[in-house]
């Protein structure tokens, strides 16, 4: 007999072999190409087994005869090559395919030398998503599970009902394209909107009080489908849903609330503006109003812009950015998409030299505008050249300051020389260069303008010599071809000193489209996006002017602005505006799709706003910028402030954190007046005084006991929106109570009224076509009751006998059957 | 001109377009009819459009403009930009958006509470880069 340890020899000797035969070693090297969960699904382990199929998405189809693990195999060669071992290859993209591979045949396939990976296909968490938890927005709604406060509401999308601040009595104000009034991420769920107002700058209609143009709608109006006002273009639906979206929109069977924005009980006002400075000053002053009058703290998302003007922060539409912030008032803009754009130049003019930067003009532009800045103490010249110099403009010499403009019709199209005197606000020069198809087309090609420090007599010309020179890409899509700067491309109003300036960076580059999975390749998840406008703001040379000699940070911070899924406007653009294939950017819902631009950005941060200013509504906009400071940085930041990220990634629920708490006082519906209630058969009608001139009011609810303290239960299935209702069903004789309660968006539910009583009558018989007469009641109780039991006994007599008279009607002696 | 806010006539535009290219090159009539303390409260566009509609012989075109003031207007400063012919559409501190004939630029521009007065201009919006 063999002693213990040949024993055990024997079988480590059998176990080693066994591990290093050639038919073990190939299985393991198979298993090595499959993701842990695809290991598990093999390893023959129940328990690993049941594990594995939790993340693995079995397919089954008529077709298959087996259960088909849905996977992504990467591979080289022929992916094909898999299907002789039963799996099908649904699609390819350069090395990876999407394969069906039967589970008996799992480890085979991994085995196939074509094959380098093979992992099973992952679900993709819906997106606002994944930007709004990035921003910690979920941390601060909170929901009885997850409460606020809790860092692991920002793990995953949190649907109501939510336990804490979703931006109650704050006014969410958008000047914009507009809004689908129709899309229910802006309705409650009771189906009546959140938008309280709407003003259409762009029709003509019933003004608002105090304007002189545009179509207001007000919330009934909304409420009851006679606004006319339509986001044609989509972006700002778009914009809206990130800011306050509350997710309730779906279709195609795919849940409601996967795309909830920041603020999503905010109240929102909306402006469909025409897009000039002038009217959105006015839009801001028309927003702000009404949220006064509703004594709602407000934050308004501008994402727009312009590269027009000085930005320093002097010009008049900057400077109105600033009138526009206080306490409860807060502007927030989008820094701008010009990063990479080449829309800046930048460089110097000696004393006595000359400096020339070109600028690329494609066919068909028609108005190109160049806005230049430059010292006030300087006094340089400045020409313009057409491509092969075939225009120059002036002739001879250079136009300076003060000069009159200089408006020249040539071949090349019109050309115009503006160089005022020094502007007043901020102590500079200012040069236009513009080129129009007046006359002639634009000459396509490279142009020059030509800066120079001579000719200023025994003056010296220069002293700094320093300029920027900005492209307005409102206009044209020209670009600077030399002396290019990608600093100081915020554009304004995102540089006027109140307004928060918001940068773009990356949270996604894939997503869930009604086409298949949409993806984007010019994006780093975590990184600033390529497009992302930079600091710092210009600053000027007057040096009594405290506004544009201020270092101001710009941006001040940057927020989710690549790939955003949210709110589509109906009938707008559903293809070529993500960075995917231009059928890729509509989500399978139908109601969401994916943006991208700091436009996506900003509306983050003003929801981020609303969120602080509804937990303290007296925070001024300087202390809201504060807040907001604390954001998040990481590797991708780098040390912050700095002029591509400012102070870093938006991170609410840790700027909400030191804000204090002075809840807006918002409005709490007080319930309404009951009148009456006035029993009948069965039955009892409740009546009450309507109530008037209250933008919130959604309707009324009527509730019903059989006892004074309750429980009552709500009696109406509909929201009611007259000032009576009957309730029907009732027990004859016994005494009911009823209380009404007031609805109010969003979702809010007043106290109940007090109670009044009713007891219901018995009805009279309805059998009169049988003449029945339900004797358990009790007879009638009321002094036209007898004629009514009278009519209900005899009726039927009389009709038969009239009847039977006149057609010699015998088929039916109802008579007979009369108990 | 085209992004800024204005309602010139084609015929007017037609007009323009023939005047100036019956000049090639011509220099701006208004910035000549202003003193420098004037044109320095004027933005450059507007200076421009100021001579388009007075080559237009059209004064009394209306033009959207934010005027800042140097603190919030009184109800005697409203009165004096009204008999101007000025409508203010909003009020943000000191800056007002208003409308107004083109003919009372330069006497609003002359006011001493007034600072500097733009032409609206039209922006952007910033999605799709």
């Amino acid at each position: 007999m063999m002693n213990r340890s040949v024993v055990l020899s024997l079988i480590i000797g059998f176990f080693l072999g066994y591990l290093l035969s050639p038919a073990v070693a190939q299985a393991e090297s198979a298993r090595t190409k499959l993701s842990p969960h695809l290991q598990m699904l093999i390893s023959g382990n129940t328990d690993l087994v049941e594990t594995a199929k939790r993340h693995v998405h079995l397919r089954t189809a008529p077709e298959y005869t087996e259960p088909m693990v849905d996977t992504l195999v990467l591979f080289q060669g022929d992916p094909k090559a898999v299907e002789a071992y039963g799996a099908r290859v649904r699609s390819v993209l350069g090395n990876v395919a999407t394969v069906d591979i039967p589970l008996s045949t799992l480890e085979m396939i991994a085995n196939h030398p074509n094959v380098i990976r093979i992992e099973e296909a992952r679900k993709l968490k819906p997106r606002l998503d994944v930007s709004v938890p990035a921003s910690g927005a979920n941390g601060v709604w909170g929901t009885a599970a997850d409460p606020p406060g809790s860092s692991d509401a920002n793990l995953r999308p949190l649907p109501p009902p939510w336990t804490g601040n979703t931006g109650q009595n704050v006014v969410v104000g958008l000047v914009d394209t507009g809004i689908d009034l129709s899309h229910l991420d802006f309705k409650d769920t009771l189906g009546k909107s959140r938008v309280l107002y709407v003003w259409d700058q762009t029709v003509n209609g019933t003004k608002p009080a105090g304007f002189f143009y545009g179509n207001e709608c007000t919330k009934q109006q909304i409420d009851a489908g006679t606004c006319s006002q339509a986001d044609t273009d989509g972006h700002g639906t778009h914009v809206a849903g990130i800011a306050a979206g509350n997710g309730l929109a779906t279709g195609n069977s795919k849940p409601a609330y996967r795309y909830i924005g920041m603020a999503p009980q905010a109240n929102l006002i909306v402006v469909n503006s025409t897009f000039f400075d002038t009217d959105i000053v006015d839009g801001i002053t028309y927003i702000q109003n009404k949220a006064a009058a509703l004594f709602l703290p407000s934050v308004i998302n501008l994402s727009l812009g312009s590269h027009f003007g000085p930005h320093d922060g002097t010009s008049n539409f900057e400077a109105a950015m600033d009138s526009a912030s206080g306490t409860g008032k807060v502007i927030v803009a989008a820094a701008g998409n010009e990063a990479a754009a080449d829309i800046h130049a930048s460089g110097t003019v000696a004393n006595g030299g000359t400096t020339t930067v070109g600028f690329s003009v494609s066919s068909g532009e028609t108005d190109i505008l160049l806005d230049l800045w430059y010292p006030g103490a300087d006094q340089i010249g400045v020409k313009v050249t057409s491509p092969s110099s075939t225009c120059t403009i002036p002739v001879s010499g250079f136009r300076y300051p003060g000069n009159a403009d200089q408006i020249s019709n040539t071949t090349c199209g019109q050309i115009v020389i503006s160089t005022p005197v020094t502007n007043s606000a901020n102590g500079d020069h200012e040069i236009i260069v513009e080129l129009q198809n007046i006359g002639a087309a634009i000459k396509a090609g490279t142009w020059t303008f030509t800066l120079t420090g001579s000719g200023c007599g025994s003056t010296p010309c220069v002293t700094n010599g320093a300029f920027d020179v900005w492209v307005d890409d409102v206009s044209s899509n020209a670009i600077f071809s030399d002396h290019i700067d990608t600093s100081k491309t915020v554009g304004m109003p995102a540089t006027a000193t109140e307004a928060i300036a918001v940068g773009a960076y990356t949270t996604k580059t894939s997503w869930p489209s009604s086409n298949g999975l949409g993806t984007d390749s010019f994006g780093t998840v975590g990184d600033i996006t390529f497009f992302s406008s930079l600091g710092p703001r210009r600053t000027c040379s007057n040096g009594s002017n405290p506004v544009c000699t201020a270092v101001v940070q710009k941006p001040e911070l940057a927020a989710p602005g690549e790939e955003i899924m949210s709110s589509h406007a109906a009938g707008t653009l559903t293809t070529g505006v993500c960075f995917a294939a231009s059928n890729q950017c509509l989500d399978p819902d139908g109601q969401h799709i994916v943006f991208q631009g700091t436009s996506m950005s900003t509306p983050h941060v003003t929801g981020a706003t609303a969120l602080l200013l509804a937990q303290n509504a007296t925070l001024t906009s300087d202390q809201v910028k504060t807040a907001l400071e604390l954001t998040r940085t990481d590797s991708f930041t780098g040390s912050t402030p700095n002029n591509t990220w400012g102070y870093g990634k938006l991170a609410v629920d840790l700027a909400i954190a030191g804000v204090g708490s002075s809840p807006p006082l918002g409005h709490t519906p007080s319930p309404p007046t009951v009148l009456s209630a006035v029993a009948g058969p069965d039955l009892a009608t409740i009546s009450w005084t309507g109530i008037t001139n209250d933008i919130y009011l959604d309707g009324y609810n009527v509730y019903e006991s059989t006892a004074s303290g309750g429980p009552y239960t709500k009696a109406n299935s509909n929201i009611v929106s007259t000032n009576s209702f009957t309730v029907t069903g009732l027990t004859a004789g016994t005494p009911y109570f009823f209380v009404v309660t007031r609805l109010d968006t969003p979702n809010l539910e007043s106290i109940d009224s007090t109670k009044m009583t009713a007891t219901p009558t018995t009805p009279s018989s309805g059998g009169g076509g049988c003449g029945m007469i339900d004797l358990r009641r009790g007879g009638p109780s009321n002094p036209f009751e007898p004629i009514s039991y009278l009519l209900t006994l005899f009726l039927p007599l009389v009709l038969i006998r009239l009847l039977r008279r006149r057609r010699d009607w015998n088929r039916v002696d109802l008579a007979r059957h009369i108990p | 001109m085209g992004f800024f806010r204005s309602s010139v006539s084609a015929t007017g535009v037609i007009g323009l377009v023939f005047a100036m290219t019956a000049c090639n090159h011509s220099s701006s009539m208004a910035q000549e009819l202003f003193p420098p303390f004037i044109q320095s409260k004027l933005d450059p566009e507007l200076l421009r459009r100021l001579e388009e509609l007075t080559s237009l012989g059209q004064p009394d075109q209306r033009l959207s403009v934010l005027v800042r003031t140097a603190s919030e207007i009184n109800l005697d400063q409203e009165n004096l930009l009204q008999s101007r012919g000025v409508i203010i559409n909003s009020k943000l501190g000191e800056i007002l958006s208003v409308t107004l004939p083109a003919k009372s630029i330069q006497a609003v521009a002359g006011m001493e509470f007034v600072l500097r007065i733009e032409l609206a201009r039209k922006l952007k919006k910033r999605g799709d880069p």
